[in-house]
């Protein structure tokens, strides 16, 4: 059978093998929280609007993955790009030196993306309505121009485009000089050419997915999925295929695979009871079909194989287990444990177990899912759960609970407390910890042994140790802003809140923390 | 010296002998005079002359006036290897043109005016003119005494005087090595208050001044760099102090930059051109570089500890390279000996604590002395420090208070670690330490006595007494080879003293600040000359 590695659009880095992670209570409980009660909201029997028929919504609202994380820098094999937005520059760090450089680039650079090859970086600058493409080793920097009121970017795998939208439910809106504001406009850039061309997608856009080969890329929104052709020197053709039947209202389509070779993408929408299956090789009237699926899915994920898309049907309280050689093909469908409601999976990178929780329901219960067996065994946490990720080897789940406490009596120890939860995955041993804050930023080392966190406003870099479950830290010289690890090391870097531009790397093989500062200052340096 | 002296002066005329007297509201001569290899330089005031003194042959005075063009004397300071002497000066010039006017008192007051410049001066001899601001207060010289670096410091006080327009962030680069050079005098202006000149091992300078660092190649006498220390023009980031440090392993610079009122050490690669800012907790008040073990010392004058950094580690300040020591009381000096610092705090009432820091093992020693230090200096050698140390307000009783009462000297040994608290007869006002065959010994000169002490410092209470023919002002090392040592003495008239170290052999010279004494200066005609 050939394999198929997808891609999946979603906002969630807990996805099996993704190093980062970020999770925003604010965002979680859009949904499913009360604030106000500080209690989880009771499953609603009406649809919220734009969510689907409420015959398939189960009424505990979207599962929810991560908040967009802003600002992230970006790395290659060798150099750490940070976008410094008070500044106008970029900051390259070059990898173990800790050799700093840092280039103009334009107006409040917010994104920073590095291409796959390491060739170049660019920057979204959302204070002057371009882009800054940036030469990796000289810095050299080139700015193209793209429409204005936009705030999110996204890179090609081969680094040679790149994709500027205005996502709504990003952080920030964009720049606008008055006149007509289109929130659908966006801009397409050819990165080696330095052409800007223009393009309009459906309404509200909220992500984009490329092929492997970077020939193809789709936009999402809730009605439409726009899909481009990217061919160096030529103008992007567009195509806009309608994903919903009710377009004044569609449900929304939280999350896409779009097939590597491009030949069809997979639309999961709330509050419905089908996949949306779209065909980008036939013709326009069979592009779009339905293909079968439990009520409410509310979470779908690529095997790490890629060679199958497994979807939680909340509603229903099933999974769904698709071919993707053949998303038509008749899925495998299992049954969950009926008195449990779980919405969110996660699946080790060796396939053998998926994690199973919700992020709305306010229950503090997890299941774990074992995939030869099939059977789920389902366990108790010291509180519901706000996100989860997986150490890269697979044997460490990392669970994220929320302040808000859902079904945790108030005499535990962590009522109206953070917390975070080790699970080892081979026995399912579990150790849960308070957290004085909440954890904004998550990431591993590459040989799986050591995560970090870091919470907001403490100036600290935890860590984890996978093997031993021992919790440690360091203090970090101020408070942390975004937090990762570099590519082929066990180094994790942690971007502060510093005027002059602050960041420590932590070596876990020598336990040592180094910290530069001020380099924002090198920008200034004048021969 | 007497500020007022009635000189009774002996007139001859052709025919009779007439006693007269004259009146002087102005010292004869400077006692901060200027040992250069040549002689010794000694400005006159009242006369508004410079002479050199030294001995001949037969040990009689041999003196010298240099020809100023009708300059007086503000300031001197010799190159460091003795060769010249940079004579800041003034001299008046009058704009009426009239030929009648030969003296200052003939010109009017608003056709007076004042010019400043530079004389460079060797084998009493004005070799190089050049004009100057006077308001350039401060001279370094580059480490092979090629180039003097002139410019203002602020701190040091002063009156400013300006015409016309006055650049108070100039530096004046004087090309000492070639005086024919057209560029023997190159200014920059490198931004405001500079206050602190380094040399590079590129042949260029560093000067520092607020908010902004700037490098200087000193062939061109061109700004190669220039580094804000701050992205905010609004911000005031004044430099507190600076010292270049060198690691050997990666052949860097490192400029480190202490600021004021802040625990912020400002470290700029001058090589890579890459800033770093660590903090080292608390305020700095000296640093003192090690470059032979690559490591640099800091001080806190508010603060009891001492954070030692490896010059390897400045480009990215961890824990574990920034390294307090805890003291049991605050230092705000550092002297650097071989593979350990003296710490040391000289204005502080209750502090009585030097310490002596191990480099290569961190250990920590401690001395202490009677009575707090007003200034401490160590010996060539490193094994011993000699301390002036002052009275203080204490509220012990008997023998204690009586040393806490009188001024002292201090001699530590740095390989017993033994301390020795000397009582004083009278304020020490120079000390000099030297080694020779003989020993180690200081040279101690004391306020109003005439007579020098030498201290065996190996054997503090041996000292011996070197009688002089009057009480001593000052005290410093003639340049270069010449081995002995200069003494000024409060003598109206004149006199300085040359002290051979090894033989304790004194030889005065005296009466030159006579020279020129009825002589009423012409003014310059210096444009007419031109």
């Amino acid at each position: 059978m050939k394999t198929h590695f997808l891609s999946v659009i979603s906002l969630l880095c807990a996805c099996s093998g993704d190093a980062m992670y970020s999770a925003s209570s604010e965002k979680a409980y859009d949904y499913g929280y009360d604030n106000s009660a500080d209690v989880y909201a009771e499953p609603s029997s009406e649809p919220s609007a734009g969510e689907g028929d409420s015959s398939a919504d189960d009424g505990w609202g979207s599962e929810t993955e991560s908040d967009f994380m802003s600002l992230r820098p970006a790395t290659t094999n060798v150099f750490v790009f940070v976008a410094n937005p008070d500044r106008n520059t970029v900051t390259r760090i070059k990898v173990p030196e800790l050799d700093v450089l840092t280039a103009e680039v334009g107006v409040e650079p917010t994104l920073v993306e590095t291409s796959s090859d390491y060739v170049r970086a660019v920057t979204f600058n959302k204070g002057s309505d371009d882009i800054s493409i940036i030469d990796a080793e000289t810095l050299a920097v080139s700015d193209v121009e793209i429409r204005s009121n936009l705030n999110q970017m996204k890179m090609s795998p081969d680094g040679k485009w790149v994709i500027c939208y205005h996502d709504i439910s990003a952080e920030g809106g964009g720049s606008s000089s008055g006149g007509a504001i289109s929130f659908n406009a966006i801009s397409i850039v050819d990165l080696e050419g330095e052409i800007h061309y223009q393009a309009m997608a459906g309404a509200y856009p909220h992500d984009v997915k490329f092929t492997d080969d970077s020939s193809m890329a789709v936009v999402v929104s809730d009605d439409y999925l726009t899909s481009l052709s990217l061919v160096e020197g030529e103008a992007p053709q567009t195509s806009r295929i309608a994903i919903a039947d009710d377009l004044i209202s569609p449900p929304k389509a939280e999350e896409v695979l779009l097939d590597p070779e491009g030949r069809y993408a997979l639309v999961r929408q709330y509050g419905v009871s089908d996949l949306v299956l779209v065909d980008f090789s036939g013709d326009a009237s069979s592009q779009v079909s339905l293909i079968d699926v439990g009520d409410n899915p509310t979470d779908m994920d690529v095997s790490p194989s890629g060679e199958e898309a497994i979807v939680v049907a909340r509603g229903s309280n099933e999974i769904w287990v698709y071919d993707l050689d053949d998303p038509a093909a008749l899925p495998t469908v299992l049954p969950m444990p009926e008195e449990e409601v779980f919405g969110s999976l996660i699946l080790s990178p060796d396939n053998d177990q998926g994690i199973l929780y919700s992020t709305t329901t306010g229950f503090s219960r997890m299941g774990v899912w074992d995939r030869d067996s099939q059977d789920i065994t389902v366990r108790g946490l010291v509180k519901p759960v706000s996100g989860v990720g997986l150490s890269p080897t697979g044997d460490t789940a990392v669970v994220f609970h929320p302040r808000e406490n859902g079904d945790v009596a108030v005499e535990s120890q962590f009522y109206n407390q953070h917390a975070l939860s080790l699970v080892d995955m081979s026995d399912l041993f579990t150790s849960a910890y308070q957290l004085s804050a909440e954890p904004t930023s998550f990431a591993s080392t590459p040989d799986g042994k050591i995560g970090f966190f870091i919470l907001d406003n403490q100036p600290y870099l935890e860590l984890l140790n996978y093997e031993t479950f021992v919790p440690s830290e360091v203090p970090l010289p101020s408070v942390p802003v975004h937090l990762g690890t570099l590519p082929d090391t066990n180094i994790a870097f942690v971007s502060q809140d510093h005027n002059l531009g602050r960041l420590s790397f932590f070596d876990t093989d020598l336990d040592q923390l180094q910290t530069i500062t001020g380099f924002e200052l090198n920008s200034a340096i004048e021969h | 010296m007497n500020k007022f002296l009635w000189l009774p002066v002996m007139g001859l005329t052709a025919c009779w002998v007439q006693d007269t007297s004259i009146s002087l509201d102005d010292n004869l001569w400077d006692s901060n005079v200027v040992a250069a290899s040549d002689g010794v330089y000694v400005a006159l005031p009242f006369a508004e002359m410079l002479v050199r003194v030294r001995l001949d042959s037969d040990s009689s005075l041999d003196l010298a006036v240099v020809d100023l063009d009708g300059a007086r004397v503000n300031r001197m300071v010799p190159t460091p290897d003795g060769s010249s002497v940079l004579v800041f000066a003034e001299w008046d010039e009058c704009k009426d043109e009239d030929s009648e006017i030969v003296y200052r008192s003939d010109c009017p007051s608003d056709e007076l005016v004042t010019n400043s410049e530079l004389a460079i001066v060797s084998d009493a001899q004005r070799t190089q003119r050049l004009e100057i601001p006077s308001h350039l207060n401060t001279i370094e010289f580059s480490p092979d005494n090629s180039i003097a670096v002139a410019y203002l410091d602020y701190s040091l006080g002063g009156e400013i005087t300006i015409e016309g327009v006055a650049d108070l962030g100039e530096v004046a680069f004087i090309n000492l090595a070639d005086e024919a050079s057209s560029q023997i005098r190159s200014s920059i202006s490198v931004g405001f208050s500079p206050n602190r000149v380094l040399f590079g091992t590129n042949n260029d300078a560093v000067v520092m001044s607020r908010s902004q660092v700037v490098v200087v190649d000193l062939t061109t006498f061109e700004k190669t760099l220039e580094a804000p220390l701050t992205l905010d023009a609004d911000q005031q980031i004044d430099p507190s102090g600076a010292e270049l440090a060198y690691d050997e392993e990666s052949g860097a610079s490192t400029l480190l930059l202490t600021v004021q009122g802040s625990s912020d050490l400002y470290m700029l690669n001058l090589a890579s051109e890459f800033w770093n800012i660590g903090d080292l907790g608390a305020i700095p008040s000296a640093i003192g570089v090690d470059n032979s073990s690559a490591q640099s010392v800091f001080v806190f004058g508010a603060s009891s500890k001492a954070v030692i950094l490896d010059h390897a580690s400045l480009a990215s300040l961890s824990s574990s390279s920034i390294e307090d020591i805890s003291l049991e009381e605050p230092a705000n000096k550092t002297i650097l000996g071989s593979g350990f610092a003296l710490l040391y705090h000289d204005s502080n009432d209750y502090v009585h604590d030097v310490y002596r820091i191990d480099l290569d093992s961190r250990e920590l020693t401690e001395y202490v002395l009677a009575n707090p230090l007003s200034e401490l200096q160590l010996s060539p050698s490193g094994q011993y420090a000699v301390g002036i140390m002052r009275p203080e307000n204490g509220y012990s009783s008997n023998l204690d208070a009586y040393q806490d009462s009188r001024w002292g000297i201090a001699i530590l040994n740095t390989l017993s670690d033994d301390v020795v608290s000397l009582v004083a007869e009278s304020q020490p006002i120079a000390v000099e330490i030297i080694e020779n065959q003989n020993g180690s010994f200081a040279l101690v000169l004391m306020n109003g006595l005439d007579y020098l002490l030498q201290i065996d410092l190996s054997q503090p209470s041996n000292f011996i007494p070197v009688e002089m023919d009057a009480a001593p002002l000052s005290l410093s090392k003639m340049p270069a080879d010449d081995g002995r040592f200069l003494i000024s003495h409060d003598v109206d008239m004149g006199m300085v003293s040359f002290l051979d170290p090894t033989t304790l052999e004194i030889t005065s010279i005296d009466g030159f600040a006579v020279t020129g004494l009825l002589n009423e200066q012409i003014l310059p005609r210096r444009a007419e000359e031109e």
